[in-house]
Protein backbone atom coordinates (compact mmCIF):
# COMPACT_ATOMS: atom_id res chain seq x y z
CA UNK A 1 0.00 0.00 0.00
CA UNK A 2 2.99 2.34 0.53
CA UNK A 3 3.45 2.36 -3.19
CA UNK A 4 -0.37 4.01 -3.52
CA UNK A 5 0.25 7.27 -5.10
CA UNK A 6 -0.90 10.08 -2.51
CA UNK A 7 -1.27 13.63 -4.38
CA UNK A 8 -0.61 15.54 -0.77
CA UNK A 9 2.56 13.49 -0.40
CA UNK A 10 3.41 14.48 -4.32
CA UNK A 11 2.75 18.14 -3.50
CA UNK A 12 5.38 18.24 -0.64
CA UNK A 13 7.82 16.27 -2.49
CA UNK A 14 7.81 18.79 -5.26
CA UNK A 15 7.54 21.57 -2.83
CA UNK A 16 10.86 19.96 -1.24
CA UNK A 17 12.39 19.72 -4.61
CA UNK A 18 11.95 22.85 -5.48
CA UNK A 19 12.86 24.76 -2.37
CA UNK A 20 16.14 23.11 -2.33
CA UNK A 21 16.99 24.12 -5.74
CA UNK A 22 16.26 27.58 -4.77
CA UNK A 23 18.66 27.01 -1.92
CA UNK A 24 21.46 26.09 -4.47
CA UNK A 25 20.51 28.80 -6.50
CA UNK A 26 21.42 31.30 -3.35
CA UNK A 27 24.34 29.34 -2.53
CA UNK A 28 25.66 29.59 -5.79
CA UNK A 29 25.07 33.51 -6.15
CA UNK A 30 27.02 33.53 -2.76
CA UNK A 31 23.35 34.48 -0.67
CA UNK A 32 24.21 32.58 1.94
CA UNK A 33 21.10 33.70 4.83
CA UNK A 34 19.02 33.27 1.75
CA UNK A 35 20.17 29.72 1.07
CA UNK A 36 19.99 28.66 5.13
CA UNK A 37 16.51 29.52 5.31
CA UNK A 38 15.42 27.51 2.02
CA UNK A 39 17.73 24.72 2.78
CA UNK A 40 16.02 24.51 6.11
CA UNK A 41 12.60 24.88 4.85
CA UNK A 42 13.50 21.74 2.09
CA UNK A 43 14.48 19.72 5.16
CA UNK A 44 11.07 19.90 6.81
CA UNK A 45 9.83 19.03 3.79
CA UNK A 46 12.20 16.29 2.12
CA UNK A 47 12.49 14.34 5.77
CA UNK A 48 9.89 11.25 5.24
CA UNK A 49 8.63 12.15 1.94
CA UNK A 50 12.26 12.29 -0.07
CA UNK A 51 13.97 8.76 -0.38
CA UNK A 52 17.24 8.28 1.42
CA UNK A 53 19.60 9.38 -1.04
CA UNK A 54 17.72 12.42 -1.97
CA UNK A 55 17.63 13.54 1.64
CA UNK A 56 21.03 13.26 1.70
CA UNK A 57 21.55 15.35 -0.95
CA UNK A 58 19.34 17.91 0.50
CA UNK A 59 21.09 17.56 4.28
CA UNK A 60 24.52 17.66 2.52
CA UNK A 61 24.17 21.34 1.12
CA UNK A 62 23.79 22.41 4.06
CA UNK A 63 26.92 20.70 5.46
CA UNK A 64 28.76 22.87 2.67
CA UNK A 65 26.94 25.77 3.27
CA UNK A 66 28.03 25.61 7.33
CA UNK A 67 31.33 24.56 6.28
CA UNK A 68 31.29 27.94 3.95
CA UNK A 69 30.40 29.92 7.15
CA UNK A 70 32.70 28.74 9.25
CA UNK A 71 30.00 26.87 11.50
CA UNK A 72 32.50 23.71 11.14
CA UNK A 73 30.76 21.64 14.58
CA UNK A 74 27.28 21.95 12.88
CA UNK A 75 28.73 21.13 9.82
CA UNK A 76 30.32 18.01 10.91
CA UNK A 77 26.97 17.08 12.53
CA UNK A 78 25.56 17.12 9.22
CA UNK A 79 27.79 15.09 7.23
CA UNK A 80 27.70 12.49 9.69
CA UNK A 81 24.22 12.34 9.50
CA UNK A 82 24.78 12.15 5.47
CA UNK A 83 27.71 9.75 6.15
CA UNK A 84 24.95 7.40 7.63
CA UNK A 85 22.35 7.65 5.27
CA UNK A 86 24.89 6.95 2.42
CA UNK A 87 26.95 4.58 3.49
CA UNK A 88 23.31 2.44 4.57
CA UNK A 89 21.95 3.38 0.59
CA UNK A 90 25.26 2.67 -1.28
CA UNK A 91 27.85 1.67 0.60
CA UNK A 92 31.14 2.69 1.78
CA UNK A 93 33.18 2.79 -1.64
CA UNK A 94 30.62 4.28 -3.74
CA UNK A 95 30.69 7.63 -5.52
CA UNK A 96 28.34 8.93 -3.37
CA UNK A 97 30.41 7.97 0.05
CA UNK A 98 33.55 9.12 -2.39
CA UNK A 99 31.77 12.84 -2.30
CA UNK A 100 31.47 12.28 1.41
CA UNK A 101 35.09 11.72 1.91
CA UNK A 102 36.10 14.62 -0.43
CA UNK A 103 33.64 16.83 2.00
CA UNK A 104 35.14 15.95 5.30
CA UNK A 105 38.52 16.42 4.02
CA UNK A 106 37.14 20.37 2.55
CA UNK A 107 35.66 20.20 6.31
CA UNK A 108 39.48 19.64 8.03
CA UNK A 109 41.05 21.93 4.95
CA UNK A 110 38.59 25.15 6.14
CA UNK A 111 39.43 24.31 9.70
CA UNK A 112 43.19 24.50 8.93
CA UNK A 113 43.59 20.97 10.17
CA UNK A 114 45.13 19.73 6.56
CA UNK A 115 46.78 16.58 7.95
CA UNK A 116 43.20 15.73 9.48
CA UNK A 117 41.92 16.14 6.45
CA UNK A 118 44.06 14.27 3.79
CA UNK A 119 43.35 11.06 4.98
CA UNK A 120 39.42 11.32 3.76
CA UNK A 121 40.44 13.39 0.75
CA UNK A 122 43.28 10.33 -0.73
CA UNK A 123 39.91 8.02 0.12
CA UNK A 124 37.46 9.79 -2.11
CA UNK A 125 40.09 10.45 -4.65
CA UNK A 126 41.23 6.29 -5.10
CA UNK A 127 37.71 5.21 -5.26
CA UNK A 128 36.81 8.25 -7.99
CA UNK A 129 40.10 7.03 -9.72
CA UNK A 130 38.89 3.22 -9.04
CA UNK A 131 35.12 3.73 -10.62
CA UNK A 132 35.67 6.92 -13.49
CA UNK A 133 38.98 6.78 -14.03
CA UNK A 134 41.48 9.92 -13.76
CA UNK A 135 40.31 11.64 -17.01
CA UNK A 136 37.03 12.07 -15.34
CA UNK A 137 36.23 15.37 -14.20
CA UNK A 138 34.80 14.13 -10.57
CA UNK A 139 38.41 12.63 -10.52
CA UNK A 140 39.77 15.87 -10.85
CA UNK A 141 38.10 17.93 -8.43
CA UNK A 142 39.11 15.47 -5.90
CA UNK A 143 42.77 15.94 -7.10
CA UNK A 144 42.63 19.53 -7.03
CA UNK A 145 40.55 19.23 -3.19
CA UNK A 146 43.34 17.15 -2.04
CA UNK A 147 46.20 19.60 -3.97
CA UNK A 148 45.06 22.50 -1.82
CA UNK A 149 45.02 20.13 1.98
CA UNK A 150 48.53 19.34 0.71
CA UNK A 151 49.59 22.43 0.04
CA UNK A 152 48.73 23.68 3.18
CA UNK A 153 51.75 20.56 4.65
CA UNK A 154 53.81 22.09 2.58
CA UNK A 155 53.77 19.11 0.18
CA UNK A 156 53.98 21.57 -2.66
CA UNK A 157 55.20 19.16 -5.36
CA UNK A 158 52.75 16.61 -5.19
CA UNK A 159 50.23 19.36 -4.85
CA UNK A 160 51.14 21.22 -7.86
CA UNK A 161 51.38 18.26 -9.79
CA UNK A 162 47.90 17.57 -9.15
CA UNK A 163 47.07 20.72 -9.51
CA UNK A 164 48.28 20.96 -12.77
CA UNK A 165 46.61 17.63 -14.05
CA UNK A 166 42.95 18.82 -12.60
CA UNK A 167 43.43 21.69 -14.68
CA UNK A 168 44.01 19.82 -17.99
CA UNK A 169 40.97 17.75 -17.16
CA UNK A 170 39.02 20.32 -16.46
CA UNK A 171 39.73 22.99 -19.46
CA UNK A 172 39.35 19.50 -22.04
CA UNK A 173 35.77 19.01 -20.28
CA UNK A 174 34.51 22.17 -19.70
CA UNK A 175 36.48 25.03 -21.88
CA UNK A 176 38.67 27.90 -20.49
CA UNK A 177 36.01 29.51 -18.43
CA UNK A 178 34.37 27.38 -15.80
CA UNK A 179 34.10 27.64 -11.70
CA UNK A 180 36.59 24.69 -11.20
CA UNK A 181 39.18 26.37 -13.65
CA UNK A 182 38.82 29.74 -11.69
CA UNK A 183 39.09 28.30 -8.16
CA UNK A 184 42.03 26.38 -9.21
CA UNK A 185 44.12 28.71 -11.01
CA UNK A 186 43.93 30.63 -7.60
CA UNK A 187 44.93 27.84 -5.98
CA UNK A 188 48.11 27.30 -8.55
CA UNK A 189 48.84 31.19 -7.85
CA UNK A 190 49.20 30.05 -3.99
CA UNK A 191 51.37 27.43 -4.52
CA UNK A 192 53.51 29.53 -7.06
CA UNK A 193 53.85 32.38 -4.56
CA UNK A 194 54.69 29.96 -1.74
CA UNK A 195 57.59 28.53 -3.95
CA UNK A 196 58.29 32.09 -4.75
CA UNK A 197 57.46 32.98 -7.82
CA UNK A 198 55.85 35.87 -7.69
CA UNK A 199 55.33 36.72 -11.63
CA UNK A 200 53.31 33.74 -11.92
CA UNK A 201 51.56 34.13 -9.22
CA UNK A 202 50.52 37.52 -9.96
CA UNK A 203 49.81 36.39 -13.44
CA UNK A 204 47.54 33.10 -12.30
CA UNK A 205 45.98 35.60 -9.45
CA UNK A 206 44.88 37.54 -12.43
CA UNK A 207 43.39 35.12 -14.28
CA UNK A 208 41.48 33.48 -11.51
CA UNK A 209 39.81 37.28 -10.16
CA UNK A 210 38.73 38.19 -13.93
CA UNK A 211 37.26 34.73 -14.81
CA UNK A 212 35.13 34.55 -11.23
CA UNK A 213 34.20 38.59 -11.60
CA UNK A 214 32.95 37.62 -15.04
CA UNK A 215 30.80 33.57 -13.80
CA UNK A 216 29.96 35.00 -10.43
CA UNK A 217 29.94 38.84 -10.49
CA UNK A 218 32.02 41.21 -8.53
CA UNK A 219 31.00 40.82 -5.03
CA UNK A 220 31.06 37.09 -4.63
CA UNK A 221 32.88 35.95 -1.61
CA UNK A 222 34.99 34.14 -3.72
CA UNK A 223 36.09 37.10 -5.76
CA UNK A 224 37.23 38.34 -2.30
CA UNK A 225 39.48 35.27 -1.72
CA UNK A 226 41.71 35.83 -4.50
CA UNK A 227 41.80 39.58 -4.08
CA UNK A 228 42.75 39.07 -0.46
CA UNK A 229 45.36 36.34 -2.15
CA UNK A 230 46.74 39.18 -4.44
CA UNK A 231 46.81 42.02 -1.98
CA UNK A 232 49.20 39.10 0.21
CA UNK A 233 51.21 39.40 -2.93
CA UNK A 234 51.86 42.99 -3.06
CA UNK A 235 52.32 43.52 0.44
CA UNK A 236 55.29 41.46 0.42
CA UNK A 237 56.56 43.17 -3.41
CA UNK A 238 56.06 46.62 -0.77
CA UNK A 239 53.25 47.25 -3.50
CA UNK A 240 51.54 49.14 -0.26
CA UNK A 241 48.40 51.09 -2.01
CA UNK A 242 47.92 48.40 -4.36
CA UNK A 243 47.77 45.85 -1.31
CA UNK A 244 45.38 48.36 1.05
CA UNK A 245 42.97 48.27 -2.29
CA UNK A 246 42.46 44.73 -2.65
CA UNK A 247 42.63 43.93 1.22
CA UNK A 248 39.58 46.90 1.58
CA UNK A 249 37.52 44.78 -1.75
CA UNK A 250 37.86 41.59 -0.04
CA UNK A 251 37.14 42.88 3.42
CA UNK A 252 33.91 44.78 2.14
CA UNK A 253 32.95 41.32 0.90
CA UNK A 254 34.03 39.15 3.27
CA UNK A 255 31.58 41.12 6.15
CA UNK A 256 28.84 41.50 3.55
CA UNK A 257 28.49 37.70 2.55
CA UNK A 258 30.09 35.99 5.44
CA UNK A 259 29.56 38.20 8.46
CA UNK A 260 32.53 40.14 10.94
CA UNK A 261 33.20 36.94 13.00
CA UNK A 262 33.88 34.12 10.16
CA UNK A 263 37.59 33.43 10.48
CA UNK A 264 37.86 34.28 6.48
CA UNK A 265 36.67 38.46 7.64
CA UNK A 266 39.04 38.44 11.10
CA UNK A 267 41.91 37.15 9.06
CA UNK A 268 41.52 39.59 6.15
CA UNK A 269 40.81 42.69 8.29
CA UNK A 270 43.75 41.43 10.43
CA UNK A 271 45.65 41.66 7.04
CA UNK A 272 44.08 44.81 5.87
CA UNK A 273 45.07 46.64 9.57
CA UNK A 274 48.38 45.57 8.55
CA UNK A 275 49.02 47.24 4.82
CA UNK A 276 47.41 50.07 6.29
CA UNK A 277 50.57 50.29 8.80
CA UNK A 278 53.42 49.43 6.23
CA UNK A 279 52.06 51.85 3.90
CA UNK A 280 51.71 54.45 6.78
CA UNK A 281 55.54 53.25 8.22
CA UNK A 282 56.58 53.70 4.14
CA UNK A 283 54.98 57.45 4.13
CA UNK A 284 57.07 58.19 7.19
CA UNK A 285 59.77 56.70 6.44
CA UNK A 286 60.22 59.12 3.22
CA UNK A 287 58.96 61.74 4.55
CA UNK A 288 61.97 61.47 7.04
CA UNK A 289 64.50 60.51 4.30
CA UNK A 290 63.49 63.84 2.15
CA UNK A 291 64.17 65.91 5.52
CA UNK A 292 67.82 64.26 6.22
CA UNK A 293 68.26 65.44 2.64
CA UNK A 294 66.95 68.75 2.65
CA UNK B 1 -8.36 11.87 -28.68
CA UNK B 2 -8.76 15.07 -26.52
CA UNK B 3 -8.20 13.72 -23.13
CA UNK B 4 -5.44 11.34 -24.38
CA UNK B 5 -3.40 14.88 -25.61
CA UNK B 6 -4.41 16.70 -22.30
CA UNK B 7 -3.21 13.48 -20.11
CA UNK B 8 0.37 13.91 -22.91
CA UNK B 9 0.71 17.57 -21.60
CA UNK B 10 0.00 17.49 -18.28
CA UNK B 11 2.92 14.50 -17.98
CA UNK B 12 5.42 16.74 -20.09
CA UNK B 13 4.63 19.70 -18.00
CA UNK B 14 5.35 17.67 -14.65
CA UNK B 15 8.51 16.26 -16.25
CA UNK B 16 9.64 19.58 -17.53
CA UNK B 17 8.84 21.19 -13.64
CA UNK B 18 10.14 18.52 -11.89
CA UNK B 19 13.45 17.63 -14.51
CA UNK B 20 15.66 20.46 -13.11
CA UNK B 21 15.46 19.42 -9.43
CA UNK B 22 15.65 15.73 -10.43
CA UNK B 23 18.74 16.47 -12.59
CA UNK B 24 20.78 17.72 -9.87
CA UNK B 25 20.00 14.88 -7.64
CA UNK B 26 23.64 14.10 -6.54
CA UNK B 27 25.83 14.71 -3.91
CA UNK B 28 27.32 18.01 -4.38
CA UNK B 29 31.52 18.48 -3.96
CA UNK B 30 33.03 21.76 -1.60
CA UNK B 31 35.76 23.14 -2.87
CA UNK B 32 38.78 24.07 -1.02
CA UNK B 33 39.85 27.19 -2.04
CA UNK B 34 43.46 28.29 -0.57
CA UNK B 35 43.36 31.66 1.56
CA UNK B 36 46.84 32.75 1.66
CA UNK B 37 48.01 34.38 5.11
CA UNK B 38 49.67 37.14 5.34
CA UNK B 39 53.24 35.77 6.83
CA UNK B 40 54.10 39.39 8.54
Amino acid sequence: MSSRFRPRRAVVRFLARLTHRLARSSQVRGDHQRAERLLQRAIELADGTLGDMEFAVVLNDLGVLYKTLGRFDEAERVYQRVGDLVVASRGEDSLEAATLYHNLGGLEHARGRHALGEPPARRALEIRERLLGSDHPDTAADAAALAAILDGQGKRDEAERLIRGALIVFERTYGPEHYEIAVNLNNLGALRQAVGDVLDAERLYRQSLALKEKLLGPAHPDVAVTANNLAVLYKTQQRYSEAERCYRRALAIFERSLGPSHPRTIACREHHAGAVRAAQTEVASDLLREERRA
Amino acid sequence: MNRLMLVLYGVAAVVTLLYPALSEARIAANHNETLVRDPS
